[in-house]
């Protein structure tokens, strides 16, 4: 290995500075998972009869499936019945107020910069903090309420507006989606809640935050965002876990319904525990993401800078049905050690001029695999479609892979479809460049990925940005020591 | 006055782009010999007008009538309002990879001669014209092996479209911006060229947004275009009077009327 | 249904009397064949990854014969040898079917250290190059070719000959009944040596089902360089399915250019494999399609040696229902540093029925590459079409214009002068709607 090997190496193995544990007492179901199981966790929440069938329905379609091995991605067989499927910190009985969660929760989130407590609150974002299986609590509740917006838990959208859930849940990814999509749904937790009125702009980032905590546990959270006619969302996902040697399962549905003329910027940065250096532990991220634009001239963009997880399968996609609709997805995907992510995105063009983009930025290090996977449809209706996919990777060892899989199924004379990908490493010239110029290498390689990366991380919402620069720094860089 | 007398009469003509409205009812009347000048602020409907005369399919006619030497222009196809006579000088003259610049001048000379009855030129004939008219804008030869127009510098570019208006010997030619992202001795060798084509039978309208290009090529006719429609009319003076005093006073003459 | 049961069964019953009609070099792999296909259980199919447009179960389904007892077929060589047009006069060869007939002027052609003769001939004299695997022995295709294959074409070029015009090997398709046609192309290309070869595929009746199931291997020693230009103007009731793969020792060099001019079900596998450093592999495509054709086309190349290149540039002009599909996979293994890899899909949908299926994909496991692909699926530039209409030039004519520019990289990519005429000439008469014939192509 050579010298400027050796320092990337060394760069690129920064270390996971949210992998401490809570020491929360949390009552955490015995692992397993049956028709039983799935009834206590719909009871323990309160919920209808009708959300009970559609968990169990679902359960029953799961045990019919087989886990997809199509990805290119190494995965260990996962015990399902080794998994608990319930976990929530234990509060103390009577109403939900923050005097009630206990401190050590609120820690867990202050140590996460997400702080709680009323006086500390974020100004500008509103937070749904999650704790294992449930939501722990949401900010600014009440000024976002007098605009009619709901942002609460799914949980409480279940008893509190059963009417949209039971009409959003499920439209946009069915159970019978895909494997995981089928377990989710069948017992699937906590997550978000969000309808954003007609002609409502949210005047807030809205966020949500997810934390594993408990052991032996897998998170299968699920939210669903609707934005009614002329109106415009902007909304963050982080996610942080412990270090633990084991694997823990996130298996999470996002669903999205964006109407007439209305936008839904969706942001993640996602950075899940990766796992060591030899790859033990580490989160296995596999999540169904998915937008319907149903509204003319609706817009949905994803931007995703993923740097966590042991393996990352998802793809955030877009069904462009409203005529004029728009579908983007931005996405930095980091790996490095052992990781491995196949990633990327659907484009599924439906409505007349419907317009989407995809700008993929993968990064590999270590002995890492990294690859970017996407479809774009054009059907037969979609006239004068038009894509456009740029598809970057950046090898940062000689060890890495980084692969790119793109499916374009055109079936329209009118659209325009085009796709362009490169792989690049950073060159020797590039960083004797730097060097010259008074920059030490591990910096150059800090500054070169982030100017990599940049298209995609000027995407994300300002608070969000800075934090992914941070992340990306940590992730990658290591000062020599 | 009689109709023959009259190239290009345009009555009332209304067109526009992705259902907006951008001609707003434009009169203009050129007789054969004459030079007029076009000249408006951006987005004042100046490429529109020539688009739409010269048959581009992204416009849509909203209304009125173009008469062309008799014809009505509006119902031809853009290659026999070619054959007829009216020639566009591309603002952005189009990149063709993999058709050579002889080809395809070939199957413009040959399509308008089948249109008038002709044979086919013979291949000599043809590098002859080619050869003869190259000289007119000074045409690199080199670049008549190459793609339309591709890896041509912004000047050849002009000067391509120069050359292929001497080719094919219009009644009416329509210089769109010529003069954009030329220096001043492009300039002058692209003006060189459209009045060494000049003669008494054919017109010229000049559309350009600074007078700098009606130094070298002198109209008799200014026209100025606001909000899709000429607005106000005048010999060569008018052009002058904008180059001293801007696109202000206008606006806010047609702002203020229209504001009753 | 499983198509592949058919073929088994057939070879299971009639295994003595095609391994009785054949030489033993190419009886060697037939067991092994028939022991990877059992154990594979089906052809792939639709849904299987990579068969979107083309299945090759339904494509090997029909109840095809098969010209096991070694019939002749009515050659007619000085007929298919009467066509016009010599451009390059060079050596052709015939297969007729499946069996192998020499061309009236094949050996005054051909120039000491040129051989060009029947498979099953050469299989006798040169055993154990006729036996020499190329293509994987895990490929359907491959497996069912070994299995039934009793003859072909052997072209061996000696070291350090080199040899300008092209080889020309004309398949006729001629038959009264649905015939599975099974033939074999091996080329050797010995040190320093180089050659073209030129397959063109000829149907001689348009009123019978056919299925050409054709494999193509070429060995390329140190130095050497190939050229192969591969025409496919088969009847609308043809189905192909071919396998083109190659072995190159260091500093070889290999162009394949595959032309889609008419067929029916087509599906092109090309799988080049480098055995030594410094090697360029080069495959390109052209597809003129239309009426109900489907052509699939499938790159499948894997870089494992240091410091080797390769390109792809695939075109596809598409009208009526036509469909089309590119998967063009660059694998580049982490001991094969200073790879060049890049790869280009343009396609144009003329039509709106038509329908394009791109899949091109990198899997890099090395950081000292250069690898790019692009792909993109579209139509004529409208802003080119109307600049060419105001000039004067009907829309139909400009459009024509515009498709022969889209194809004409491709086509500049053959530098053999009267080959590069000759194949713009037929490109030209496609796309003007002309039926190329025979005597269109025919180089001799």
């Amino acid at each position: 290995m050579n010298n400027s090997e050796s320092t990337i190496k060394s760069a690129t193995s920064g270390e996971y500075k949210y992998g401490f544990t809570s020491d929360v007492d949390t009552d955490i179901l015995a692992a397993g998972l049956s028709e039983e199981v799935i009834r206590f966790i719909s009871e323990r929440k309160g919920e209808p009869q009708w959300l009970l069938d559609f968990r169990l329905e679902a359960y029953r379609y799961w045990l019919t499936l087989e886990m997809p091995r199509w990805a290119h991605l190494d995965i260990p067989d996962i015990d399902f019945q080794a998994i608990s499927y319930y976990a929530e910190p234990r509060k103390k009985e009577g109403p939900k107020s923050l005097d009630e969660v206990d401190p050590k929760v609120l820690d867990t989130f202050n140590r996460l910069g997400i702080p709680l407590e009323e006086q500390k609150q974020l100004s500008g974002m509103a937070v749904d903090a999650v704790m294992d299986s449930v939501s722990v609590k949401t900010t600014h509740r009440e000024a976002l309420a007098k605009q009619g917006i709901i942002f609460c838990s799914i949980s409480e959208a279940v008893r509190e507006h059963p009417d949209l859930v039971r009409r959003y849940l499920g439209s946009v990814v069915s159970y019978r989606d895909n494997f995981f999509a089928a377990l989710n749904s069948a017992v699937f937790s906590d997550g978000s809640f969000v309808y954003i009125p007609k002609g409502v702009r949210c005047p807030m980032e809205l966020s949500t935050y997810f934390r594993i905590n408990a052991s032996g546990t897998g998170q299968f959270e699920r939210t669903l965002i609707v934005a009614d006619d002329d109106s415009y969302v902007s909304y963050l996902e982080g996610c942080t876990a412990p270090m633990r040697d084991e694997n823990q399962l996130h298996a999470a549905i996002v669903e999205i319904v964006v109407e007439h003329r209305a936008e839904v910027k969706y942001s993640t940065v996602q950075n899940w525990y990766a796992g060591d250096e030899q790859g033990r532990g580490g989160v296995y991220n596999f999540v169904t993401k998915r937008g319907l634009c149903r509204g003319d001239y609706s817009k949905l963009s994803w931007t995703q800078v993923e740097t966590g997880s042991a393996i990352t399968w998802k793809y955030p996609s877009c069904v462009l049905k409203g005529e004029g609709s728009v579908g983007e997805f931005y996405s930095v995907a980091v790996t490095t050690n052992r990781q491995q992510a196949d990633t990327g995105t659907k484009m599924i063009h439906v409505g007349a001029n419907t317009r989407s983009t995809i700008v993929s930025k993968g990064i590999s290090a270590g002995h890492s695999e990294n690859a970017y996977r996407g479809l774009v449809k054009v059907v037969p209706a979609a006239q004068n479609a038009r894509n456009y996919t740029q598809c970057d990777s950046l090898l940062l060892s000689s060890t890495c892979g980084a692969h790119t899989f793109p499916y374009i199924d055109v079936q329209n004379d009118t659209a325009i479809v085009e796709h362009e990908a490169t792989t690049s490493k950073i060159s020797e010239d590039q960083l004797f460049y730097c060097n010259q110029r008074g920059i030490p290498t591990e910096e150059a390689v800090g500054l070169i990925v982030n100017g990599y990366a940049k298209e995609v991380m000027n995407k994300l919402p300002m608070e969000f940005a800075v934090e992914a620069q941070k992340l990306l720094q940590i992730t990658l860089e290591n000062s020599v020591g | 006055m009689s109709n023959n007398d009259i190239l290009l009469k345009v009555d009332n003509l209304h067109a526009g782009i992705d259902g907006k409205e951008i001609l707003r009812g434009i009169d203009l009347t050129i007789r054969p010999g004459e030079v007029h000048a076009i000249m408006g602020p951006n987005g004042s409907g100046k490429s529109t007008l020539s688009g739409v005369l010269a048959g581009n399919p992204r416009y849509t006619l909203l209304g009125g009538s173009a008469t062309f030497h008799g014809l009505d222009l509006l119902s031809l196809t853009p290659e026999d309002r070619s054959h007829e006579g009216l020639f566009l000088s591309f603002q952005y003259p189009v990149e063709i990879p993999g058709v050579s610049m002889v080809n395809f001048m070939r199957a413009a000379v040959n399509a308008k001669r089948k249109y008038f009855g002709e044979a086919p030129m013979s291949a000599a004939d043809f590098l002859k014209l080619m050869r003869q008219k190259r000289a007119v804008v000074d045409l690199d030869n080199k670049l008549a092996n190459r793609s339309v127009n591709e890896g041509f510098s912004g000047g050849e570019k002009k000067r391509n479209e120069i050359f292929q208006m001497a080719v094919l010997e219009p009644r009416l030619s329509i210089l769109d911006e010529t003069d954009s992202g030329l220096d001043i001795d492009a300039l002058r060798v692209v003006a060189e060229g459209v009045n060494k084509l000049k003669t008494p039978e054919n017109s010229t309208i000049v559309i350009t947004h600074y007078q700098r290009l009606l130094d070298y090529i002198k109209p008799d006719f200014v026209h100025i275009l606001y909000k899709g429609r000429i607005v106000y009319s005048g010999g060569p003076e008018l052009a002058l009077e904008l180059e001293e005093k801007g696109y202000d006073w206008i606006k806010e003459q047609v702002d203020s009327k229209e504001g009753l | 249904m499983n198509a592949l049961t058919q073929y088994l069964d057939l070879y299971r019953s009639h295994r003595d009397m095609i391994c009785a009609g054949s030489p033993e070099a190419l009886n060697r792999h037939r067991d092994a064949a028939l022991h990877m296909l059992t154990h594979i259980g089906r052809l792939p199919h639709f849904g299987d990854e990579g068969f979107v447009k083309v299945s090759l179960n339904d494509m090997f389904a029909p109840d095809y014969g098969l010209n096991l007892t070694r019939r002749r077929f009515d050659a007619d060589a000085e007929g298919a040898f009467g066509c016009e047009t010599p451009v390059a006069a060079g050596p052709s060869a015939l297969v007729v079917n499946d069996a192998f007939v020499p061309g009236p002027r094949m050996a005054a052609a051909l120039p000491e250290g040129v051989e060009v003769m029947s498979l099953a001939e050469a299989a006798r004299l040169y055993p154990d190059d006729v036996a020499r695997e190329i293509a994987p022995a895990d490929n359907p295709v491959a497996a069912l070719n070994t299995l039934f294959v009793q003859d072909g074409v052997f072209i061996r070029v000696r070291a350090g000959v080199k040899f300008d015009r092209p080889i020309q090997v004309l398949a006729i398709f001629n038959t009264s009944e649905p015939l599975m046609a099974v033939r074999r192309v091996k080329i050797f290309v010995e040190e320093g040596a180089a050659a073209r070869v030129l397959l063109c595929d000829h149907p001689r009746v348009n009123d019978v089902d056919y299925l050409n199931c054709r494999v193509v291997e070429a060995s390329l020693s140190r130095g050497s360089r190939l050229e192969i230009f591969d025409l496919e103007e088969a009847t609308p009731r043809t189905s192909r399915a071919s396998v083109t793969a190659s072995e190159q020792a260091e500093g070889s060099t290999l162009e394949l250019t595959n032309l889609y001019l008419h067929g029916g079900i087509t599906r092109n596998e090309f799988i080049p494999h480098h055995l030594g450093e410094h090697c360029t592999t080069t495959v390109n495509g052209l597809v003129i399609g239309s009426g109900k054709q489907v052509i699939d086309n499938a790159v499948r190349l894997v870089h494992t040696q240091p410091r080797c290149a390769s390109h792809q540039l695939f075109k596809y002009a598409l009208f009526d229902s036509a469909q089309g599909s590119f998967q063009g996979t660059v694998t580049i293994r982490p001991d094969a540093p200073f790879t060049e890899a890049h790869q280009t899909d343009r396609n144009l949908l003329a039509s709106p029925e038509a329908r394009m299926y791109a899949m091109p994909r990198l899997i890099i496991n090395c950081d000292e590459v250069k690898a790019s692909h692009g792909a993109a699926t579209g139509q004529l530039d409208s802003n080119a079409l109307f600049y060419m209409q105001s000039r004067g030039i009907p829309e139909a004519e400009a459009r024509m214009m515009l498709i022969n520019a889209f194809m004409t990289d491709v086509l500049a990519k053959i530098s053999y002068t009267p080959l590069h005429d000759r194949l713009t000439h037929l490109v030209e008469k496609r796309l003007h709607g002309c039926e190329t014939t025979c005597a269109g192509c025919s180089l001799d």
